[in-house]
């Protein structure tokens, strides 16, 4: 299954046409790129390199209060993982991958409901683009913050149905407030994620399967899903990376507090408030191993190819 | 990596050095000249705006020792990190700090606080509970500046006289259920205002988390069971509103003051709120003790000791500041404008505070019976494990008997972790 | 095997002809109606709780009864440095985007016009640091921030920005370059030009609006960083709007400051919203290209 689509043809209002790299290519290349390149690696390997290979070595250090931390080799990680603090580390990660789960289901099933409504053709889809953008733009912490005033006891959303469920109070609406708030400010994203996809395929296909009979559910799903796949599934890998990582939302909206603490809340709060490095650094590292064999996982079984799309199927063409 | 932990070990070993190297001018090791010289104070956030004119006071006086404000966060936590964050990296940044009570034995374990002069910020005319806020291991690492103990405000135009026994509290929700009302809201959400009302309710059933000296779990105790089981009870009938669950200083307090519930265990500060024009409350509310098994309960002891930075360059300074700002005229400052409570036993019957502050003579007495909250180095964990455990007891998640016991061994492992 | 950058060409708007009509249409109409709904409403209640009285705040009703600008004047007022959290966020978000643009601009460049060894292995790697968890590198750079006594400054927060910004700009960078008609650099070329001059006079106008949505979408993702700025900032000297925000506390301290937050939250969010209506076309073509967030 692999369809080959334009590139992107942002400001260039032409016809797409899968185009070669242009000719007169150097074999010297590889110099001027290397130099046009390496300041980027420099730079990313000073931000995150070396913050990564520190928080390394303290997490093989012991946390004590007053002496010299002391080298306990893997214990943090023990620890962790089946240790004294197992409870609260298994709890995380399972925190961090319900979000994950249920808010990527929703956000997609609404997203995709959103793109498939928005692909119509009618007055104003610039508008609604933009106004689809505005969940969007509010930083997450102003979200949290307007989720925290809607979700309070006395706050709009137990006034408008008329129920008095304290959602801050208990782990499964402190949950639900979370998915809501995540669902609200990301649905729409994706949606136009998939709306891109949508814009490629095109119309005479569907006027094609009109003739030889096919309703709209069979369209939907012999023509419609199979193409925005792949605009769909890089998507979802981007959104499974930010929701292993979330800690804005929850941080602000229920201080990780029933049974809300993902695994970025348990990392700074370790670090930052129980004073413990070692133990800080063990968790970020686990944190970083889950995040990346998920995305490795993802990419393996659904087949997507992050980076070969970004190569634009141009894989160096034939060399 | 290495080079870094060695040269903590040194750096910690010179503050050891310093500590007990008692020096004449009182600097420790590294220091030069006699450690008087420009200091920072750091401190919570200040809402009334009145610090700053106390500092310039200082500054008249001393003009070539200045103080400078830095203003941090209003959350006690976020203020904490930053002390932490700072006395991590020994920088010295804060000379004097503000800290909760309860951070002064973990940041006096780290050695982060030089230890000060019990004769100077200690004095029989400060209050004992606050000294021994301050006391770490037998020495004091903090001048206490100011004290807060929770007290009950109640509706007098609904109740007579304010309950004093549980009992009692219970019978008079009666009345709140006729006009429609929450009977009793705290703070019940949770965060470190939980483990203050719980330790309320622990201690005044004659429970307690942890041996005096911070080394013995002793919750697990028929005493703590019924102290937590009353708050259970209270939250069961419904007599603690189910929102309590998200309460934090501020909505317990918007809930008392808008007049949705009759009672409420706060700090002394919601007077000011609760006496102000457009409150529902305004001349229908008293203040007492708060209520206990057989009589007035025990209160958590809260409030701020002045530490000095180990770190601090101009360490006289420091120590000379944080002195003055537990002198007479500072605390007038402290009580008049700033609305807290002094740690001076004289100002609490002062004719001229208790004017504007009817309230102070009540409030000495829930000091006097009061209890610092607990003194230990892994205070942060201790606190979480009892939020923990607490808040899934009140939720109904747990049984009394099983939230206890749980806690007991989160309690182990929090002051075992070392 | 495809691509995730696709276009959304001008074309495309009349692709299907005109305006349907009959039952089909009323569909449509009420489904557009539910999606604006639904991004909208959140951010009308915030408006509309940020022009009420503190006294107001609880009422619920759907419209401020007594419209007032109370919250807008205590937001700015000394209680809280909001002038100086908005100045923060404009030096630290502004600095980011220079920073990451600059170095993204090169790496881009080569990843979309360059043929070389490890090319893909280069690929793999920007893709991989824009995984990385913040909190991984959270804590040493902290420590060593500490050590170097930049708690509280400006670098602490632009420099850890950069290991999410730098990624992310390279990124879409890579994917507008990849769609540029290098060809007419050849053509000018041929036509006289010397390289200087072909890369000036045709290219670098063709890069600008790449290179701009690049530049909007990076600042608002620093702009909205949270998690870093509310570690490294202590006090109101360094700290951005959105942890100025989270820490807010009321007009008074007996307050609470849900009126306030809402005005600051619609102060900060308003010119973000302007930005996206202004440049909405850019910035979808610019988000379907890096798949951000």
């Amino acid at each position: 299954m692999s369809v080959r689509t334009g590139d992107s043809r942002a400001f260039v209002p032409r016809a797409s046409t899968r185009r070669e790299r242009a000719s007169g290519r150097k074999e010297n290349d590889g110099r001027f790129a290397f130099w046009l390149v390496v300041p980027a690696i420099l730079v990313l390997t000073v931000v995150i390199g070396y913050p990564v290979i520190a928080a390394l070595v303290r997490s093989l250090f012991s946390d004590p209060i007053a002496s010299a931390p002391r080298f306990i080799g893997l214990d943090n990680y023990f620890s962790a993982l089946w240790g004294v603090n197992s409870g609260k580390f298994w709890d995380s990660v399972g925190v961090t991958y319900f979000f994950a789960a249920v808010t990527i289901v929703l956000e997609t099933a609404i997203g995709l409901g959103m793109a498939l409504v928005m692909n119509q053709a009618f007055r104003g889809r610039g508008l609604l683009r933009g106004v689809v953008l505005v969940p969007w733009a509010v930083p997450t912490a102003v979200a949290a913050v307007l989720w925290k005033w809607s979700f309070d006891p006395v706050g709009i959303i137990n006034a408008l149905t008329g129920s008095h469920v304290v959602w801050t109070g208990s782990d499964w609406p402190s949950k639900a407030a979370i998915v809501i708030a995540d669902t609200w400010k990301t649905s729409p994203f994706i949606a136009l994620l998939i709306l891109a996809g949508l814009q490629i395929i095109p119309g005479e296909v569907y006027e094609a399967a009109k003739i030889d009979g096919a309703g709209a559910f069979q369209r939907f799903r012999l023509i419609t899903l199979p193409l925005v796949r792949p605009a769909l599934l890089v998507a979802i890998l981007f959104r499974l990376l930010d929701t292993l990582r979330m800690y804005d939302l929850p941080a602000i909206l229920t201080h990780g507090a029933n049974d809300t603490t993902t695994l970025s809340i348990l990392v700074v709060q370790a670090t930052l408030n129980e004073l413990k490095p070692g133990f800080g650094g063990a968790l970020s590292t686990l944190t970083f191993l889950l995040i990346f064999v998920t995305a490795y996982a993802f990419v393996r079984l659904l087949g997507v190819n992050a980076v070969e799309a970004q190569i634009g199927g141009g894989r160096g063409g034939k060399r | 990596m290495r080079r870094r932990l060695t040269r903590l070990g040194m750096g910690l070993a010179a503050v050891a050095a310093a500590a007990t190297t008692l020096t004449a001018c009182g600097t420790g090791g590294g220091t030069t000249g006699n450690g008087t010289g420009p200091i920072t104070f750091a401190s919570g956030k200040d809402l009334t705006g009145a610090m700053p004119q106390l500092l310039a006071e200082w500054n008249k006086l001393h003009p070539d020792q200045k103080v400078t404000f830095i203003e941090l966060s209003a959350s006690p936590d976020d203020q904490r990190n930053s002390f932490v964050q700072d006395l991590q990296a020994r920088s010295g940044k804060y000379d004097v700090m503000w800290d909760d009570v309860v951070w002064t034995s973990e940041f006096a374990a780290h050695g982060w606080l030089e230890p000060l002069d019990k004769a100077q910020v200690g004095g029989p005319d400060v209050l004992p509970a606050a000294v021994d806020t301050a006391t770490y291991q037998g020495k004091m690492y903090g001048a206490p500046f100011m004290t807060n103990s929770a007290l009950l405000y109640y509706r007098s135009d609904l109740v007579p006289k304010p309950p004093t026994t549980w009992a009692e509290l219970q019978a008079d929700c009666a009345i709140a259920k006729a006009h429609d009302m929450a009977c009793y809201v705290g703070q019940f959400a949770q965060y470190e205002g939980l483990t203050v009302n719980a330790a309320e309710a622990i201690t005044s059933a004659g429970g307690s988390f942890l041996s005096p000296d911070g080394s013995k779990v002793t919750v697990d105790s028929p005493q703590a069971r019924a102290g937590l089981q009353h708050l259970v009870d209270m939250f069961r009938s419904g007599n603690i509103p189910a929102a309590a669950l998200t309460y934090q200083e501020q909505e317990s307090a918007n809930a008392f003051v808008t007049g949705k519930a009759m009672f409420l265990a706060n700090w002394p500060y919601v007077y000011t709120a609760a006496s102000a024009a457009g409150s529902a409350v305004q001349g229908k509310f008293g203040m007492a003790q708060l209520p206990g098994p057989n009589g007035p309960g025990i209160a958590s002891l809260g409030g701020i000791d002045l530490g000095v930075s180990a770190f601090s360059k101009h360490k006289q300074t420091a120590k000379d500041f944080v002195a003055w700002m537990q002198s007479e005229s500072s605390q007038r400052v402290l009580v008049k404008v700033m609305n807290q409570a002094s740690v001076l036993t004289k100002l609490y019957t002062d004719p001229d505070l208790t004017k504007a502050s009817p309230y102070l003579p009540t409030l000495q007495k829930a000091e006097l019976t009061a209890v610092p909250r607990l003194k230990t180095p892994n205070y942060n964990a201790v606190s979480l494990a009892i939020q923990k455990n607490v808040y899934a007891a009140l939720q109904g998640k747990v049984s009394v008997d099983g939230a206890v016991k749980q806690l007991a061994a989160d309690l182990q492992q929090a002051i075992s972790a070392a | 095997m495809t691509t995730a950058t696709v276009p959304a060409p001008r074309t495309a708007d009349r692709r299907r002809g005109t305006t349907r009509r009959g039952p089909a249409s009323r569909w449509l109409y009420a489904a557009l109606v539910t999606i604006v709904l639904f991004c909208l409403l959140p951010f009308y209640w915030m408006v509309v709780t940020s022009l009420k009285d503190p006294k107001e705040v609880f009422d619920n009703s759907l419209v401020p009864t007594h419209p007032t600008f109370l919250n807008y004047t205590a937001v700015f007022g000394s209680q809280n440095t909001f002038l100086l959290a908005l100045r923060n966020s404009v030096v630290i978000a502004g600095s980011v985007t220079a920073l990451a643009l600059v170095f993204g601009v090169f790496a881009a460049y080569a990843l979309a016009r360059l043929h070389f060894r490890g090319k893909n292995l280069v690929l793999g790697l920007f893709l991989a640091t824009s995984m990385f968890p913040g909190v991984a590198i959270l804590t040493p750079l902290f420590q060593l921030f500490a050590d170097l006594g930049w708690i509280d400054t400006y670098q602490s927060m632009i420099i850890p920005d950069i290991s999410f910004s730098l990624p992310l700009g390279i990124w879409i960078l890579a994917s507008f370059f990849r769609a540029m008609p290098w060809e007419l650099e050849e053509a000018a070329r041929v036509d006289g030009c010397t390289k200087a001059a072909a890369f000036r006079l045709v290219i670098l106008p063709l890069a600008v609006p790449g290179v701009f949505t690049t530049a909007i979408l990076v600042f608002i993702s620093a702009w909205n960083e949270f998690m870093i700025a509310n570690s490294m900032s202590q006090t109101p000297a360094s700290q951005p709007v959105t942890v100025a925000i989270a820490q807010f506390s009321g007009i008074s301290q007996y307050d609470q400051p849900y009126g306030t937050q809402m005005a600051a939250g619609v102060i900060v969010t308003v010119p973000l919203i302007v930005l996206v209506l202004i440049f909405q076309r850019r910035i979808v073509s610019g988000l379907t290209a890096g798949g951000v967030k």
